[in-house]
């Protein structure tokens, strides 16, 4: 339901009458909710992404990074072979299964037709999925949600953060609960502990305004979610802890997304990727953040189970980074980078994409990787495939994309 | 005398947040004296209760270069991994340590300095010229880039802020320009990091600083700048650095640990070619290159505009007036960047006092928490626990990862799990657990004073919520109230 409806029914219960769900409740009344799970995976400040799907059959890549470069597969510490001419950072061996077994793949040379080198500015045009377009209200995983069948739940759309970000911002509700990071967990107040607040708050966010709106959100969505991860914390436990917050919150995710049917979408901000100084090679600060991101996405694939067969998950950054190292044994800001697509219906163990290479007329504006797949293109192919989304409403998620949708990337069931 | 309703604006907005008694405070000095008096704070002049935790804090005051001396590993063990691993970390913690105390310097003053204004523009500036308080020596020196780069400037010109930010220690290692150098000049067939070097010998150009200080800092990403001139500015700063670089000559050499937290030219770096910046040639052999073309982006109309426009989203609305801001960026033009001119122009403008305006904005969470800090006259000395709500609710001092700063909009704070933290922080504050202890219990904070300077924003709604409970819940409610979410 979009956020009209919500309220409308908010509505309907009576004034406003917080409505008691069971822990199943929203399941209950969507019962066409689709299986079909999206999580996107927001690397902030641009991951070099040569370093992460490395072309070492490209002689340049080696000339161009002296001291950051991956060496050969088969060398010490070199890159994992994927393809014959491209190679996994080593920092990832933890993807390798899901490489071999084919729900792993990476389309190269892809990014935003929009040239700007600005991380802001880059970051919301991937967000609101209109390069070039500053006004844009909305972010392409909010139109996303309203375009998918049934009813909506405000925990159809889960944020991993405090603060919303832009590719979920929009008309319709979704639900954030708090990362590893802000100390998950120890203290995130649970509105039914104190019922005689929650009757006062009730009382005064009855109005049509943006605020509370959101209040009534916040208490609907996290007396659900509050209910999921109650009920199940001792199989939570189990799970060995891992030291970076990443897998952890990953292993949440696992959760909420295996008991809670409603869930179709989830959002990660991940920050730590702008290496301007010293990013390293196949060890230091890009490997030490690769190898956190890598254990996360292995527990996507083994702790979602049976849903891991329902759900794609994509990593996308901004731009990529120069393709030449700069003095620091770092890179600056670039263009074309590397996406991401893991999960059970991908069709993988491919690299996809059409690779201009490193020669210097090929690289764009002489320096970095050029843009030969808009990420627009690989985003709506798996929206139609995988998520069912007609043309019309792939015009309204990406409204004037012109960009040709990769096929393919998503089995035939 | 003004309105209630105007008095009650003007605390909220020109100030981080109101206590009891500043609305009627406001309305009987006469909105423009006291403007005035805002517009020349003297910051010697605080409070005892906020000038006697400012003296307990042990880092507090330092200069970079003692701090660096009397805090950093590296100053305590010139050869960190030869100690002992508890060793260690004992004086990580020290490092820690300092950024934390940072971070109460900062929230004291911002509770009870009577300088409000001040505040609300160290604010402003600091998450403008954005630094990350974890990233290496920043930890130690982030309270003292506030303190020397930021406040002294924040009611001054706009260039001398500008250049007090681009060499501070803090901000050369933030944005890197301090590895930022002039690639090897021979045997070097690219110039690109051709040969393998020792470990933090790396020589060559950093894009980073350049490109934010046009992006960001003055001209902004709409400011006519290209690629081609991030490029050129690069060049420019190369050379400014933090400390001994390669080129130390004796005399510093017998100051080297003092010397480690001062901004430092090093010629050798530097490439003192001629560069070409949005069509201006600059060349030079020392630091007054960089200079020249950082005070050249200072009065572009570019910049006049985009501080203008940030102000005022600041100050004034989310999406702020087109006549304001063009107000705002004739003065800034017209007085060569002069701050004070152009906040006075703001606030004097017709479009600040509109009532369209009045509880428009949604609260940051640091204006949030330093405003019910305020209006519940929360004791400076107990600061410290509102640090770690401002970590639950996103918004941790000195903790903003990117160089943009944390923003001042609804879009990007409005949040329903963010603003369920905040009544549960409301509902807390107001029973009194942020106050000292004195007898068995805490003591609920009175909710008269509140109720009285909120008078004129509360809604119906509300009114009748807070008729239906306890007194002892009053406070509580009234700092979770809607109306109270925005100022």
């Amino acid at each position: 339901m979009r956020r009209r409806d919500f309220l409308g029914y908010s509505a309907a219960a009576g004034g406003y009458a917080l409505v008691s769900l069971g822990s199943r409740g929203w399941a209950l009344q969507n019962p066409n909710a689709g299986k079909q799970r999206l999580v996107v995976i927001f690397l902030r400040g641009a991951v070099d992404g040569l370093n992460v799907v490395v072309p070492y059959t490209d002689q340049n890549y080696y000339a161009m990074r002296p001291t950051i470069a991956i060496p050969h597969p088969g060398q010490t510490q070199g890159a994992l072979d994927l393809d014959g001419r491209f190679g996994l950072h080593p920092a990832l061996q933890s993807l390798m299964p899901a490489w071999k077994e084919r729900s792993l793949a990476f389309v190269h040379a892809s990014g935003s037709p929009d040239e700007t080198r600005s991380h802001f500015e880059a970051q919301a045009y991937m967000e609101t999925g209109t390069p070039g377009v500053k006004i844009t209200p909305d972010g392409w995983m909010n139109r996303l949600l309203a375009a998918l069948p049934g009813q909506h739940a405000p925990t159809e759309a889960i944020n991993f953060g405090m603060t919303l970000p832009k590719i979920l911002a929009g008309a319709t509700p979704v639900a954030s609960i708090p990362t590893h990071e802000r100390g998950y967990g120890h203290e995130m107040h649970a509105p039914a502990e104190d019922e005689a607040a929650n009757a006062i708050f009730d009382r005064m966010y009855t109005g049509g305004d943006a605020i509370s709106v959101a209040y009534r959100e916040g208490r609907q969505a996290q007396t659900q979610i509050m209910s999921d991860l109650a009920r199940d914390m001792t199989e939570a436990a189990a799970g060995a802890p891992s030291p970076a917050g990443f897998a952890d919150d990953a292993a949440k995710l696992c959760q909420l997304m295996r008991q809670d049917p409603t869930i179709q979408l989830a959002f990660f901000g991940l920050s730590g990727w702008d290496t301007h100084v010293r990013q390293g090679g196949a060890e230091g600060q890009l490997a030490y953040h690769l190898k956190a991101l890598g254990e996360g996405l292995a527990q996507l694939r083994t702790g979602l189970r049976d849903t891991y067969g329902h759900t794609v998950v994509f990593v996308i950054s901004e731009f990529g980074r120069t393709a030449h190292e700069n003095g620091n044994g770092g890179t600056d800001h670039g263009h074309g980078n590397v996406m991401w697509v893991m999960g059970g219906p991908v069709n993988g163990g491919k690299i996809y994409g059409n690779w201009p290479g490193l020669d210097e007329e090929e690289l764009h504006e002489g320096r970095d990787l050029a843009v030969t797949t808009d990420f627009r293109g690989v985003l709506a192919g798996v929206l139609g495939d995988h998520l069912k989304l007609g043309k019309a409403a792939l015009a309204g998620v990406f409204p004037q994309n012109s960009a040709q949708s990769v096929s393919n990337l998503i089995r035939v069931a | 005398m003004i309105a209630k309703a105007t008095a009650l604006h003007i605390a909220n907005r020109l100030q981080v947040g109101p206590a009891p008694g500043d609305p009627a405070h406001i309305a009987s000095t006469g909105f423009e004296e006291w403007l005035d008096r805002q517009l020349h704070p003297q910051p010697s002049q605080l409070p005892e209760s906020v000038a006697s935790v400012l003296r307990s804090l042990p880092s507090f005051g330092k200069d970079c270069g003692t701090l660096y001396a009397d805090y950093s590993v590296k100053a305590q063990a010139p050869d960190p991994k030869a100690l002992p691993r508890e060793q260690k970390k004992e004086l990580k913690r020290g490092e820690r340590r300092v950024w934390r105390e940072a971070q109460i310097a900062r929230l004291v003053r911002a509770v009870g300095s009577p300088w409000q204004l001040q505040e609300a523009l160290v604010e402003f500036w600091f998450n403008h010229f954005n630094v990350y308080g974890k990233k290496g020596l920043i930890k130690i020196w982030v309270g003292a880039y506030e303190d020397q780069a930021i406040r002294p400037h924040t009611l001054g010109r706009f260039s001398d802020l500008l250049l007090a930010t681009a060499k501070h220690p803090a901000m050369l290692i933030y944005l890197d320009n301090s590895r930022n150098s002039a690639p090897a000049p021979e045997g070097a067939s690219s110039g690109m990091g051709t040969a393998r070097r020792p470990k933090g010998k790396a020589r060559g150009i950093n894009e980073n600083y350049a490109r934010e200080v046009m992006e960001l800092h003055t001209l902004g990403v709409d400011g006519g700048y290209t690629q081609a001139d991030v490029v050129s500015l690069a060049h420019i700063l190369t050379g400014w650095t933090v400390g001994r670089g390669g080129d130390m000559d004796s005399a510093t050499a017998i100051n080297a640990y003092n010397d480690k937290g001062a901004f430092r030219f090093a010629p050798r770096r530097h490439d003192s070619s001629p560069e070409t910046l949005l069509g201006r040639t600059f060349s030079g052999g020392d630091e007054r290159e960089g200079e020249a073309a950082l005070l050249m982006l200072a009065s572009h109309p570019a910049t006049a505009h985009h501080i203008s426009f940030q102000l005022a989203q600041y100050f004034v609305a989310d999406q702020p007036d087109t006549a304001l801001v063009d107000a705002m960026t004739r003065t800034f033009r017209a007085t060569n960047g002069d701050l004070r001119a152009v906040v006075r122009t703001m606030a004097t403008h017709e479009e600040f006092l509109a009532p369209t305006n009045f509880g428009a904005k949604f609260k940051t969470p640091y204006r949030y928490v330093v405003s019910a800090a305020r209006a519940t006259g929360t004791a400076p000395f107990s600061v410290e626990p509102l640090n770690a709500v401002l970590e639950d609710l996103g918004q941790r001092t000195y903790g903003c990862v990117s160089p943009d700063g944390y923003a001042c909009t609804q879009s990007a704070w409005l949040d329903p799990n963010g603003l369920l933290q905040r009544l549960s922080f409301a509902m807390r504050l107001g029973a009194g657990e942020y106050r000292p202890v004195t007898g068995a219990n805490f003591e609920p904070v009175n909710p008269a004073p509140l109720r009285e300077m909120l008078e004129p924003v509360l809604s119906a709604a509300t009114l009748s919520a807070l008729a239906q409970i306890p007194r002892e819940k009053q406070a509580g409610a009234i700092l979770g109230s809607p109306e109270f979410m925005r100022c």
